[in-house]
Formats: C-alpha cells, sequence, structure tokens
C-alpha cells in the first residue's frame, strides 16, 4: 500500500522502526527465571506476547511464526470468558498446521487449555511436545524454564482475557511496568472510537493509571488484615486496588466507594478473580475461598450490610 | 489510599472515626493511609516534571502528569494534566482529542493529629505502619487504632 501511494521506502521503515508495541500486540518483556525472583542470578528469557483476538488474527500471528527460522517455545492460552467470545469455537479454527514439526514445545494453560491442547494434537504437533497446564503462572514458569537455555524468546499466544491475566501476573512479579494498568470493562460492540470514551470508561482508565499501579504498601495492608483476623471493609476501594490483593489472600473484603464507575470496574474484577480462583481450587492450591463484595457506600447506612 | 484526608478537616474525620468505632466489632481494626511529606514543585508553565505515565486502552492513549503539587496550612493541592489521544496520532505528541485538568485536595494530617481525632472518637492508638517513600511515590504513614 505505501508503494502504491509513492511513500518513500526510508519513510516506512522510519515509520516502522519508531512503531511501539501496545499492550500485548507484539509486547516483549524480559522475563526473570525464578531463581532470580528468589534473590539468586539467574538467566533472563524474552517473552513476546502476541495477542489473539480472532481467528484472522491468529492466522497472521501463525503465519509470521512461521517465517521465523527454527522450532519455536510457545505458550497459547485460551480463555472463555465473555471479551474472548465465550463458547466459541473460532480460536481454535486457526491454522495452527502452520506449526507442525516447528513447535519444540507448546504449553497450553487458561480456561480452555484442554482444547486448545487437542486442537494442537489435531494440527499435527507431536503430543510429546504438547503440556496442559490451566493456571496460567505455573504454565508461564514451566515454558519459560523449559528449553531456557536456548535463550530463543517464548512466544505468548492469549486471548484478550488472557492477555489481561499474563500481564496482569507480569506486572504482580515486577517485570511489567505497574503502571501499565487496564480496566477490565470490555468495549461496547460498534461503538465508534472518534466518538471518544464515556467519563465512565475515563473514570476507570484514570484511576487505574494514576493509583493502580502502587504496591509498595500492599505488605502493610496484608499484615494488618492477618493482624486483625476478620472480615476486611475497605473504604474509599476505587477499582479494587487493595481490596482484590486482600481478597486474593483469602480475606474477606467489603470495598465501599462512592464512585459507582469504579465499583462497576471492580466488580467485573471480582468475577475475573473467581474463574481464576476456579482454577486454583482445582489444583488444590487455594483452601480459602477469596469472598469480596463491591457496595455503594450509600448502601453502608443499611443496618443489614453492617458487621458483614 | 488518604481516604481520611478527603473528609473535609478535623470534624469529618472524627465523625468518620465515631461511625468506624460503632460498625467495627470490639477489638477491631481501623487503619488509615496519611500522605507523608511531599515537596512541592510546579511545572506548569513547561519546566520539566514527573514522567507522565501512560496507558492505551481500545485505541486511546491515557497520558496523566502531574504539573503542580502546592500545599498552603491545611491543604496540600495536587493537579494534573491529562490527554487522551486516539492511538494512530500518539505519536504526534500533545495533539490531543481531549485535555483535561484535574485537582485533588487533602487536608494535611499529621499522625499526631490523627491520633488526637482517634481519642476523641473513642479509639486507641496502636503503632503506626510506615510506607517508605521510593523514587517515584512519596511515603505514607498507616494510623492504626484499635476500637
Amino acid at each position: 500500500m505505501a508503494t502504491a501511494l509513492a511513500i518513500p521506502f526510508e519513510s516506512v521503515l522510519a515509520g516502522l522502526s519508531n512503531t511501539r508495541p501496545a499492550f500485548g500486540r507484539a509486547e516483549v518483556v524480559a522475563l526473570s527465571s525464578a531463581r532470580d525472583r528468589n534473590g539468586s542470578a539467574g538467566a533472563a528469557r524474552e517473552l513476546r506476547i502476541l495477542l489473539v483476538k480472532n481467528p484472522a488474527g491468529a492466522n497472521e500471528v501463525l503465519r509470521t511464526l512461521a517465517l521465523e527460522p527454527g522450532e519455536h517455545d510457545l505458550l497459547g492460552v485460551l480463555n472463555d470468558q465473555i471479551a474472548d467470545g465465550r463458547g466459541r469455537v473460532v480460536d481454535l479454527d486457526a491454522d495452527f498446521e502452520l506449526l507442525a514439526g516447528r513447535a519444540r514445545r507448546f504449553t497450553c494453560s487458561g480456561t480452555r487449555a484442554a482444547e486448545l491442547a487437542t486442537r494442537i494434537k489435531y494440527a499435527g504437533v507431536d503430543v510429546e511436545r504438547i503440556v496442559v497446564e490451566p493456571d496460567l503462572r505455573r504454565a508461564l514458569d514451566a515454558a519459560a524454564a523449559s528449553q531456557a537455555e536456548t535463550q530463543a524468546p517464548l512466544y505468548a499466544l492469549p486471548t484478550y482475557t488472557a492477555m489481561l491475566a499474563l500481564r496482569e501476573l507480569l506486572v504482580a512479579r515486577g517485570e511489567l511496568s505497574g503502571r501499565m494498568v487496564v480496566s477490565h470493562a470490555s468495549p461496547s460492540p460498534g461503538r465508534d472510537l472518534r466518538a471518544g470514551p464515556t467519563s465512565t470508561q475515563r473514570a476507570v482508565v484514570w484511576h487505574d493509571l494514576e493509583c493502580g499501579g502502587y504496591r509498595v504498601d500492599m505488605p502493610a495492608w496484608l499484615e494488618l488484615a492477618e493482624r486483625a483476623g476478620g472480615p476486611v471493609l475497605d473504604v474509599g476501594a476505587g477499582t479494587g486496588r487493595v481490596s482484590l490483593a486482600l481478597a486474593r489472600a483469602g480475606h474477606a473484603v467489603t470495598a465501599v466507594d462512592r464512585d459507582q464507575a469504579l465499583l462497576d470496574a471492580l466488580g467485573q474484577r471480582v468475577a475475573g478473580m473467581d474463574n481464576r480462583d476456579g482454577l486454583c481450587r482445582r489444583a488444590d492450591a487455594r483452601p480459602r475461598r477469596a469472598q469480596l463484595r463491591a457496595v455503594r457506600d450509600a448502601d453502608a447506612d443499611d443496618p443489614a450490610a453492617r458487621r458483614r | 489510599m488518604q481516604t481520611i484526608q478527603l473528609l473535609g478537616g478535623a470534624d469529618g474525620r472524627v465523625a468518620f472515626l465515631r461511625c468506624a468505632r460503632a460498625h467495627v466489632r470490639p477489638g477491631g481494626l481501623v487503619a488509615c493511609a496519611i500522605l507523608g511529606d511531599v515537596e512541592p514543585f510546579d511545572c506548569s508553565g513547561g519546566a520539566v516534571g514527573p514522567t507522565p505515565e501512560r496507558v492505551c486502552v481500545d485505541g486511546f492513549e491515557y497520558v496523566s502528569r502531574a504539573i503542580r503539587v502546592g500545599q498552603s496550612r491545611r491543604t496540600v493541592a495536587i493537579e494534573r494534566e491529562r490527554w487522551i489521544v486516539e492511538e494512530p496520532r500518539a505519536a504526534a505528541r500533545h495533539s490531543g482529542v481531549d485535555v483535561e485538568h484535574d485537582v485533588i485536595e487533602l487536608d494535611r494530617v499529621s499522625v499526631a493529629m490523627l491520633r488526637r481525632d482517634a481519642r476523641a472518637a473513642g479509639l486507641r492508638a496502636e503503632p503506626v505502619v510506615t510506607v517508605e517513600a521510593t523514587d517515584e511515590h512519596v511515603g505514607s504513614s498507616v494510623v492504626v487504632m484499635r476500637v
């Protein structure tokens, strides 16, 4: 197209070299090894996140991977939430056959890990090279550790909510900037981007951007919650920066805020957290189920809401 | 954080703490974070200031930059400039489709002041938890009170 428009090759090259990867779209992250995180030295490995939002996008990703020489280490993360297209099979309809004979190891994760593995198997990838691990944290660690000595990049192919979960995990580990926190709110279908974000979307994004990435105080809140030993009421919870961390640690949390838009966003994140907890429960990794409710502070005067 | 600094002064804080005392079980904890020392600055005239925070969501790049922190005897005001830029235009700096100016005003509250408020509300002081400052964020003190 650039040639057809008589754009000089140098301009095209400069434009491409100045392009910044955005939020899971060809984003590159330097992974520390598990030993690094424990304080000892270890080799870093490059993780390249290639968001797969639909079959057309998946095919472009697979064709691009097929152009790369050699065998690849891949982490496919297939989720089944609304933003991924709940219940659909289209993500499995991509041309995974392009990877036959090219996958050194294919780790399948997410809520539909087993289905993805089946698809990969029938695409011709050797069963010995397929690993199924629904828990994203363990899947990432296992995929990164395998063949790490080759220093080859690890390619992650996540669906939309899987990409959010993967980034959240990387932020929590300090491998991505904590400030790159994004609203989990799904874009409205067919929304005209030129109309701009709504005031509700803005409120959530500004709150996340300006407050959501702060983590330094989290050990203090976790220690205080342990010391209190009972349910926690988070007053001015916003989109749940502290509430979600406490709930994930097993505390029952009631989140209160005067801003309904922030509470709505928190409500969506609670739903996402429940799914992750479900995965953890299946793995018997977390015996206590986290509880979290989001209520408006208008409800806090309701006697029925007291002492919950 | 710092919700206790948004309640309109000592009267608001004491009212909040009394409400907390009425609702929290005996022996329970009330913990309030308050902002540590801030260094006032003003780069609203274009001087170099803190690095902007950025995020891309749904085809828009959001950029937020603190441009001024001012202190009076009673309050700390934090001013931010916010841009929302449609992503294809993001490379052209400041060609934002939307610019907002946000000001948040916090009551200046010290640990001693909050402990005084706590006593007035019938709460007992526990040791303060300190959250250290970092290169990017000011520190804070978490004032802990027992019901």
